[in-house]
Parts: C-alpha cells; structure tokens; sequence
C-alpha cells in the first residue's frame, strides 16, 4: 500500500492533463447552470445603479501570467460599462499589460458598432451550408442571392428581423468577418447566411472612452492621480493631452482628480487592488469595486465586510458568474466544465491519499513509530 | 564559433528521456500540420498577404510545449524557452520605460528643449519647460551613481527621499484605512433584530478576529484563558489557510485551462 | 565623509516621512502642491529605479557571457531576445535621432527599408507591429505557460504532501474541499448547500481571520515606517559604511 503514497508525480501530471484536455475537447457538450453569489452582484448592482453618461475609471492591472482569469472579466465589466452608456477611462498600473489591455478596451468598444449585415434565410441546413461554401469559392455568385438587409449591434443585445439576437451572435459575426465561418446560423427552424457589408462604430474614442496607458509607480501614482490626473498623465497612451479630453463633451469633461470619477473598477493582480482601497477610494472619497485574481480574493473580504468596496470578482468563477450577469456567456463560462474537472480532480487526489495514508498508518507493525 | 554550452551532466540522456524528445517534438511536428491542413485550420496567406498571426501561433506553441517539457525533467529546451523569454521580457520593459515614464514625464517636459533649441525658439516647439522637473532628473541621476562603485553612496540620497515618503505616506493612510474601518466593522452591536443568522455572524467574526490577534501576541505566554483563546484562534486561521488554499488551487488551475485552450482552440483550431 | 553617507540620507528620511504623515492633516493648498509636487517626482524616479532593476539582470547576463560559466550559452539567448525587442521598440527613436542628425532618411529602399522599416515588417504600413507580434507570440504565452505549471505543481502537493496529521491539518483540509466544491457550478446542481455554505465561510470565518492578520500586519508596518522616519531602521541605505 505504500507505493500508493509515493506515485512518481509525473503520472499526477499527466492525470490532469489528460483530464483537463477531455474537458476542454468535451466543453461544448457540456453546460452547468451558473447563479452569481453577493460579492459578484455587489459590482453588477453598483455599475448598474450608475446614470448614464457617468464618468468611471477602469485600472486594468494584469500581466499575461494572470491574465487567463481577469481578461474574461475585464471584457464583461467593460460590456457592462459600454452598455450603461458610462465614459469610460481605461489605465493600467502594469508595462507588461499594456498592449492586451489595449486591444480589450479596442475590441470590447468596437462590439457596439452597427452592423449592417444582409441575411440570407435558407430552410434546410444543406441548401445553407452549400452557400456557405459558395460564399468562400464564388463570392460574385453567392452575392447574386436575394438577401435582406439588418441592422445589428451585438454589444446592445440589438438584432433586427429576420433574425433575433442571441449571445452566439457574438462570435459567429466575428468569425463571419474573418471569413472563418463554418455553420449558418440556425434559429427558429430556419438556416440564416450571415455577411457584414457595412460597419459604423457608435461608440468614440474621446468621447465615450480613452485609454491613458501606463505610469509607474503604484501607490505614488495615485495619490498623484488623487491630487491631479492632469499632472499623472499629462496624456492618453496616443499622444492627446488629458486637458484636451477634459473639454466640453469629451469623456474626460468635469473629471480633473480621481475624487470626480462617480466609481472606480480595479482590474488586478498582485497588490494594486489594496493599494487602491487605501491611497485612492478611502482617501479620496469614491466608491470602487474589484475583480482580482483566485489567490488574492479571499484577502479582499475584509474590505467587503467594511464597506470600502462594493463587491468582489474573485478569478474565473467571478468572471463566469459576471458574464451570466450580462447575459454574454464568453471564455469564462466556456472554461467551466474543465475548471470544475480540476477542482473535483484535486479534492478527490487528497481524500484519496489521505485515505491511504490512514491505512498505510493502521497496517504498521504496533511498536512501528 | 560559439555553441550552446550545458552544464554537464552525470551519464547520457536514458532511453526514456530520447523517447520523450522525439514524442514531443513529433507532437510539435504533426500537430502544427494538422493545424494548417485541416478544413478549419490556418491559412498560409489572409487577403493575399503572409499570415503573421499563424507563423506566431506556432512559434507560441513551440514555446509553451519547451516550457511544460519541464515537468518531465529539466532540459534545454525548457532552458533555451526560459531565458528567450527573460530576454524579450527585459527588452518589452525596457521599451515601455522609456515611452511610458521617462519620455513623456521628463523628457518633453524638459529635455526635449534643450535637444531641439532651434526648433523651439523657431517656434516649432511649444510652451516652456518645467525647471521642477530639474529635481526628480537630479535624483535620478544620484539613483544611477550606483553603476560607480566610489560614488554609489550618492544613491542613498534618492532612495531615502523614496523611503521617506512612502513610510510617511503611507501611516494616516493605513490607520484610516486598514485600522480604523476595520474596527469599526468588527465592534458592532449584535443584530438580534435581524434574524439569527446575522447576529451569528457578528459573533462569529468578533471571536475571529479577537482570537487571531491573541494568537499572534506572542509577549504573553499561551496558557489559561489566553490559551483558550488562541487556541480557538488556530481554528479560524486553518479555516483561512484552507479557503485560501481552495483559492489558489481555482487560480492555478485557471491558468492550465486557459493554456490547454490555447492549444487545442488556438493552435490545432479543432 | 559619515556626515554625506550617513547623516544626510537619514534626515531626507526623517524629514519628507514626517511631513508627509503629517500633510494628510493639513488642508491648505500649499499643503495640496507639495503631496502633487512629490508625488510627480517620485513618479518619474520609478521610472528610473524600474531600470536600474533592468540593467542589473543585463549585466549579470553579460557577466556570465563573458566569463563563459557553464550554461552561458543560454545568457546569449537572453540577449538575442532582449536585442530583438529593444530593435523592434526603439527602432522609430533610433530613426528620429538619425534625422536630426543627419536629415530626411529615404526608407522607401536599400539598407535604410531593412533596418529602419524593421518595425514595420509584419505589416505594411503599421508601426511597431513587429514590438506588439513579438509580445503576443513569445512573451505573453511564454509567461502564461511557466505560471501555468503551477497548476501539475499544485495537484501533485494536494496527493503527495496534504495529509491530515492532525486535527487542525484535517480542519484545513475539510474548509478547502467544501470551498473548491461550493466554487463551482456543479455543486449547485448537487444541492444549494454547498455553494452558500462556501459563500458563509468565506463571509464569516474566514474573513475574521483575514482581518485578523491584516490588522496585525498593518500595526506592523506602521510601526516599521515610524522607525524608518526616526532612523532607527536603515536597511535601505543598503549596508556598507
């Protein structure tokens, strides 16, 4: 029984790959029910309870080592924050995060443009498929096909006749535009061909949202922030004075010092979640939510219990339930059936080997120490 | 002509460890082909140009497959992916220090006036530079006199300002914050009107954070009523060790999800 | 030569850490200018300590390359990769000196597209897209893949290390089955109890103990930033005279 005790770990390593990969080939099939918990509905409820047109500060502080369980949550809250018509200002703490954190902010706002898309409605998947693949041999064919015309926005839950929206619109349109799409798009017994003719973004760089980029500095960077954000970043990460975006209409308008932010969201790894509660919402008056990664959560709930933040998103469970929240199920929730997987794999792993170190403990000669 | 020196090691490599090169490296091999011949694979050219983005999907996958090789044994790939990555690393940080903190907080601010003079009193330059900025360039400077040896005591004078400022700083901060609003939330009334759950609670997180604090006082000695206390102390930091280790556990293995992801979505596009 | 080495540094910290405790308390806009003022410098001197921290793992690098250690040849490796993201980053800084220099700078052909359009490679037109690629596909996957072992690590310490010696070992354990249980959906689909009873734990005891220690450790560091101020803790001066 004692070569139970001592298994070469490497076999350990390959029972979780092996499992984690069948999950991850397997999770389409497989679809679990997610309810928010309070921490999670604390920030949905206090970026909901914002007025439109509210000036928030968004501080995305991850680097790629966390960023498998905070970009999925920073795209929800961002969605979120697009959706309630806030004025977004976007920054980041970390160098090594700044050029993901980019492309988020980027892609996230580009969600809210206006598709005009032509829709070709087939009854049968087959007749579907087959212009499917006419579309990527004889595109000039597969134009000539009657078609009407749609406006949708994704970011807006927003889809016009003949098809209705739904959250799998959100990646089958991005495939489609890449020229990537391999299904037509079924609903209510009918096989739908998408095509994205026109795009108009409705959502400005400027005037919903910037993007500041980066300084260093950690706690002295805001507290610089706390006295003047003119004076913290004298510009965006593009060049554009912070004054200018500060004028008549533009995201930045009546913002001049952290206090004038209506709410701040932390997005971060490491301690900046902390040093933001202590040198920016406590000392500077604002109320602020986190998102953090699984290990620094269960640090967090202090501040949770003494009111200094509104809410939690502790790791992927926080971004899955986010995501159910907003009613756009992305990579968070794709990931739950491996994430799950893991976790009754690890709690098996030490009832098991504590199982076995309780009967290698009994089967001891009396006397043995 | 330079080689790849590795450190020596005791014997060949085993049987075990040459099969495992060459199981990984045909994994590398026919996986990547697969994944550009498959009907949804990747595309040797989007829209008539060269596609990038696949040469770096599997340049990614050559890296992430050399670093899990550690976890059979330490090996040279595993070496040569981790010190690429330290060195692509230091030049990314490098880069960004100077866009994102030097050139546009010292550098426009101030310098740039003097290195482009004829172009400012042209008037090509606008508005004037900032002489406060005069002193963090100084301080700096004596930061940098570290790389002499006889003047690195200079050094000092900056890291002190630093260290100054941060202890200082931080004191009302932390009082206000980790302190002060933390009590305030401990030492509350029991909620009897609130149902019993409620006024459980309060009592259980006043025991809590009561018996951590004595337990962590180790001036007096643990015996009697102290004892009791801190003992009961134990029980709630084994609750919070447990719950934080639930945490990591959750957290790292997000990371692995999220590799395995990229592997099989991402590189193979099954 | 103690006055400058010694005496000088520890009033710097005597005197900016008392009025900056202090500052918190005083209202007056002077008082305002001087918490913006140093903030701002500081911020720039994390700058310059942020590349000191840089250069030091470059040297050490280039000191095992030169006195040719055993395993220098991954040190080189270091290097390629750093030369690599230095050319791609500062490529367009390296042109703009060039043409203040020198003057205008025909890109268009010859040596000056191979070196000076580098940054533009990957995509015609763009700028710096051979820095962002380069980040993407090396350094991004790169860092997520080494944290991710953590993950075998972590698995292979639940079976081979976490055994319930004890009652208060078998109590941790118990408080970290049922959160790992209750942290994922499908003990929802089992029964509700598990996830609020992981939702009570991680409310209630748990973040007892938490503040408990966050107390602790907060005393504690105000009690070493008043040191620091008086001088009595002066491991920062980093030793030596």
């Amino acid at each position: 029984m004692r070569w139970l005790l001592d298994i070469d770990r490497r076999i350990i390593f390959l029972l979780v790959l092996v499992l984690i990969v069948l999950a991850t080939v397997l999770q389409d099939r497989i679809e679990f029910p997610i309810v928010s918990s309070s921490p999670v509905d604390g920030v949905y409820d206090a970026i909901d309870g914002l007025p439109a047109g509210s000036p928030v500060l968004l501080s995305m502080d991850y680097d790629p080592a966390s960023q498998a369980e905070l970009e999925p949550m920073n795209r929800a809250v961002l969605r979120h924050l697009f959706r309630k018509d806030l004025r977004i200002t976007g920054m980041t703490h970390w160098p090594r995060g700044l050029n993901f954190v980019e492309q988020v902010v980027q892609s996230t706002a580009r969600e809210f443009d206006d598709l005009s898309v032509e829709v070709r409605t087939f009854d049968s998947k087959k007749a579907a498929t087959d212009h499917l693949a006419l579309v990527k041999t004889k595109p000039d064919e597969a134009a000539k096909v009657k078609a009407q015309l749609a406006t949708v926005n994704i970011g807006r839950e927003r889809a016009e006749a003949p098809i209705q929206y739904e959250p799998r619109l959100y990646t089958l349109l991005d495939e489609v535009e890449k020229g990537l799409a391999a299904e037509p798009f079924e609903q209510g017994g009918k096989h739908h061909v998408l095509t994205v003719v026109e795009r108009k973004p409705t959502k400005e760089y400027g005037k919903d949202y910037c993007y500041l980029g980066v300084r260093l500095g950690a706690a002295i960077l805001i507290i610089n922030m706390g006295q003047s954000l003119f004076d913290a970043f004298p510009a965006d990460k593009y060049g554009t004075p912070t004054r200018e975006l500060a004028g008549q209409g533009k995201v930045l308008e009546g913002v001049s010092k952290l206090g004038d932010f209506k709410y701040l969201m932390v997005v971060a790894a490491g301690i900046s979640a902390e040093q933001w509660i202590i040198y920016g919402s406590q000392k500077y008056g604002f109320p602020m939510g986190v998102g953090c990664t699984a290990v620094m959560a269960p640090d967090l709930y202090p501040y949770l219990n003494s009111k200094q933040i509104t809410g939690i998103l502790g790791g992927a469970k926080g971004a899955w339930e986010y995501e159910a929240k907003i009613r756009v199920p992305d990579k968070a929730t794709s990931r739950v059936p491996a994430q799950t997987m893991a976790h009754v794999l690890v709690i098996l792993l030490v009832i098991f080997c504590n199982v076995a170190y309780l009967m290698v403990g009994r089967s001891k000669p009396p006397g043995a120490r | 002509m330079a080689t790849l020196d590795v450190p020596e090691k005791k014997g060949a490599p085993s049987i075990g460890d040459i099969l495992f090169y060459v199981v990984l490296f045909n994994l590398f091999l026919w996986g990547s082909l697969f994944a550009f011949l498959h009907e949804d694979g990747h595309d040797l050219r989007v829209n008539g140009v060269f596609n990038y983005e696949a040469l770096g999907v599997l340049i990614a996958t050559g890296v992430t497959l050399a670093l899990y090789s550690f976890l059979y044994k330490d090996n040279p790939f595993f070496k040569a992916a981790e010190n690429l990555y330290v060195g692509v690393g230091l030049g990314y940080e490098l880069v960004l220090v100077w866009y994102s903190s030097i050139k546009p907080d010292l550098y426009k601010p101030l310098i740039r006036y003097a290195v482009r003079y004829e172009l400012w009193q042209e008037g090509a330059i606008k508005g004037q530079p900032d002489f406060w900025l005069l002193i963090p360039l100084f301080l700096g400077l004596l930061l940098l006199s570290r790389f002499i040896p006889r003047l690195s005591w200079l050094s000092r004078w900056a890291f002190a300002f630093y260290v100054g400022f941060g202890a200082g700083a931080s004191i009302p901060n932390v009082i206000a914050s980790n302190v002060l609003q933390q009590l305030k939330y401990t030492l509350v009334p029991i909620p009897f009107d609130a149902g019993f759950l409620a006024a459980f609670n309060t009592v259980v997180i006043l025991l809590g954070v009561v018996s951590v604090l004595l337990y962590f006082f180790f001036s007096i000695e643990h015996r009697g009523a102290v004892g009791i206390v801190s003992k009961v102390g134990v029980w709630f930091l084994m609750i919070c060790f447990g719950a934080s280790f639930g945490y990591t556990v959750m957290g790292r293995m997000a990371l692995l999800v999220q590799r395995v992801d990229f592997l099989i979505h991402g590189w193979l596009r099954l | 030569m103690q006055f400058f080495k010694r005496t000088i540094p520890i009033a710097i910290a005597l005197i900016t850490g008392a009025w900056f405790a202090v500052q918190y308390y005083v209202p007056a806009g002077w008082s305002e200018t001087s918490l913006t003022k140093a903030s701002t410098w500081l911020k720039i001197l994390a700058g310059f300590a942020f590349a000191l921290g840089l250069y030091s793992l470059c040297h050490m690098h280039l000191l095992r390359i030169r006195r040719r250690v055993p395993g220098w040849g991954y040190s080189l490796l270091v290097y390629v990769g750093l030369l690599t993201a230095l050319y791609f980053g500062m490529i367009g800084e390296v042109r703009k000196v060039f043409e203040i220099a020198v003057g205008p700078i025909d890109t268009s052909k010859g040596i000056a597209w191979l070196v000076f359009a580098g940054w533009h490679a990957f995509e015609p037109g763009g700028e710096g897209k051979g820095y962002v690629w380069l980040y993407d596909h090396v350094y991004n996957p790169a860092q997520a893949t080494m944290f991710s072992i953590l993950a075998f690590m972590i698995a292979s310490a639940a079976y081979r290390t976490f055994r319930a010696r004890t009652w208060e070992a078998a109590v941790l354990l118990v408080a970290a089955g049922l959160v790992m249980f209750g942290r994922v959906p499908l003990s929802g689909l089992v029964s509700d109890f598990f996830p609020s009873f992981a939702d009570w734990i991680m409310a209630n005891p748990q973040m007892a103990a938490k503040r408990g220690i966050l107390l602790g450790v907060s005393l504690g560091s105000i009690a070493t930033s008043l040191r620091i101020i008086f001088g009595i803790e002066r491991a920062y001066l980093g030793g030596g005279d």
